[in-house]
């Protein structure tokens, strides 16, 4: 009896240790399970942010290409043949005694489209913009503005160099660029001023008496803002666009980090 | 013990309102305590030797609060209504048996039944972790640990109940051996109980501060 009760005891020990033994496994299979899942998940994520990148990187050199591409057409066609012209212009002012007003003004005219032109052309080129850092590049851009006399833009940068590499100082030239077409072309501003601050990373903000317009209605539709942000973003930055029709643009784009691509 | 240990833990970390449903965990460890402290009074203070009439209404209050944890862990209806199915069949079996002792006994077969409703739903949860599509550390997660507990206490106590009738015909050794059986997976129920607690309490912090 003694032995029976013995053995009964021993068994039930037995099979509930081997119950739990086996809860043990199956959570422990759990565990594995889910950790090898987490590190496909991340592996996949790493893949999708990779293709992202690389994805960003081919569009902003295919477009780089482009706009290097127009900027020599500029310079080399449609500046060789306006330069050819105004020395045309020169040539019978010279063999007319007494040349008329309209001839004189058309070569000035025309001086001033070679000008405008070569600007354009040094804007558009990144083997140019590459020659001078971001600052030096802003500048020249709202000289070039300037001089059209239709809008004045205003420029406030710290004296010093900022800390940014050639590809995030390209990316957020172009950013800037495009947000000064933005206010010149849709909103009809008469006035912009650009200012950069380098505390906390760097911060610009551009603002515009034109127009204004409705955020989230120009987010859900507009391109060029989706552009604008994704760029931003690839350079580990953000926009923050404030505006409301009739009120004018401010927007504000922040590097916490830069980050090459 | 354990249960005390529980309750303390519960008490020191999920009695803010930012808790949410989790404040019953405290009320039912309260319970817990309550129903162990009147088993023992009444099997060793008043010498009664069954103190079933004590634990036997307590298993419905049981089945009723894993049925409300689950039923908050499981994240499809499909599973939600399979769940409340599962508790339907428990309650089933639970009034059968009781109906067929007279009330009289401490009903195995309806402990067994809430056994095998847990591990079922604690064993469908785990697929459902391993299926979701959310980046997850289960050891950081208060759910994870809680159906862990469930899940082998519960796992651990089916044997323990189906030799139930053999071992009490043991008076000493087979009363010991249960004891410390069914001692050995408190603590693991209630340990792991006691660390989801402090986890969900980081968490809410986290919630708060962010």
């Amino acid at each position: 009896m003694e032995e029976k009760s013995n053995s009964l005891i021993q068994g039930v020990i037995i099979i509930c240790s081997i119950f739990t033994l086996v809860a043990g496994f199956l959570v422990s299979y759990v565990l594995y399970f889910n950790k090898r899942k987490n590190r496909h998940y991340q592996e996949k994520k790493d893949m999708e942010a990779l293709f992202s990148s690389e994805l960003l990187k081919t569009q902003f050199e295919t477009r780089e290409e482009a706009l290097t591409q127009i900027s020599e057409e500029l310079h080399d066609h449609i500046g060789q043949l306006l330069s050819s012209t105004k020395m045309l212009l020169g040539i019978t002012e010279r063999s007319i005694a007494q040349p008329p007003a309209t001839l004189l003004t058309a070569q000035e005219t025309l001086g001033k489209a070679i000008q405008d032109i070569r600007g354009l052309s040094k804007a558009l080129n990144r083997e140019w913009l590459d020659l001078f850092n971001i600052i030096d590049n802003l500048q020249a851009e709202a000289a070039r503005i300037n001089a059209g006399q239709s809008v004045s833009v205003n420029l406030e940068v710290p004296s010093y160099n900022l800390p940014l590499d050639s590809n995030t100082q390209i990316i957020l030239f172009r950013i800037i660029q495009e947000t000064l077409q933005n206010s010149i072309k849709h909103a009809g501003a008469d006035h912009i001023d650009i200012s950069i601050s380098a505390k906390d990373g760097l911060t610009v903000i551009v603002k515009d008496d034109g127009s204004g317009f409705n955020v989230d209605e120009a987010l859900h539709n507009g391109i060029g803002l989706g552009n604008i942000r994704r760029r931003a973003k690839a350079i580990g930055g953000e926009v923050n666009i404030i505006s409301a029709p009739g009120e004018g643009t401010s927007t504000t784009i922040r590097l916490h980090k830069t980050q090459s691509i | 013990m354990a249960e005390v240990l529980a309750l303390l833990v519960a008490l020191a970390t999920l009695t803010s309102p930012r808790s949410g449903w989790w404040r019953f965990f405290t009320l039912f460890m309260a319970l817990t305590l309550g129903v162990e402290i009147t088993g023992f009074y009444v099997h060793y203070i008043l010498n009664r030797p069954n103190n079933y009439n004590v634990f036997v209404p307590f298993m419905l209050v049981e089945a009723c609060f894993y049925t409300l944890i689950l039923y908050k862990f499981l994240d499809t209806v499909n599973l939600r209504r399979w769940l409340l199915a599962g508790f339907g069949a428990f309650l089933l079996v639970y009034i059968f048996d009781l109906a067929g002792t007279n009330f009289m006994s401490y009903s195995s077969t309806s402990r067994i039944s809430l056994s095998v409703f847990v591990v079922l739903f604690s064993c469908i949860y785990y697929r459902r972790l391993l299926q979701g599509t959310v980046l997850l550390q289960p050891l950081k997660y208060p759910p994870f640990w809680v159906v862990t507990g469930l899940f082998f206490f519960y796992f651990g106590t089916i044997v323990v109940f189906c030799f139930r009738s053999q071992l009490i015909r043991l008076p000493d050794k087979g009363a010991n051996v249960r004891l410390f059986l069914l001692g050995a997976l408190n603590w693991i129920l209630y340990l792991s109980w006691s660390i989801a607690f402090i986890w969900k309490r980081s968490q809410i912090r986290l919630s708060k501060a962010s």
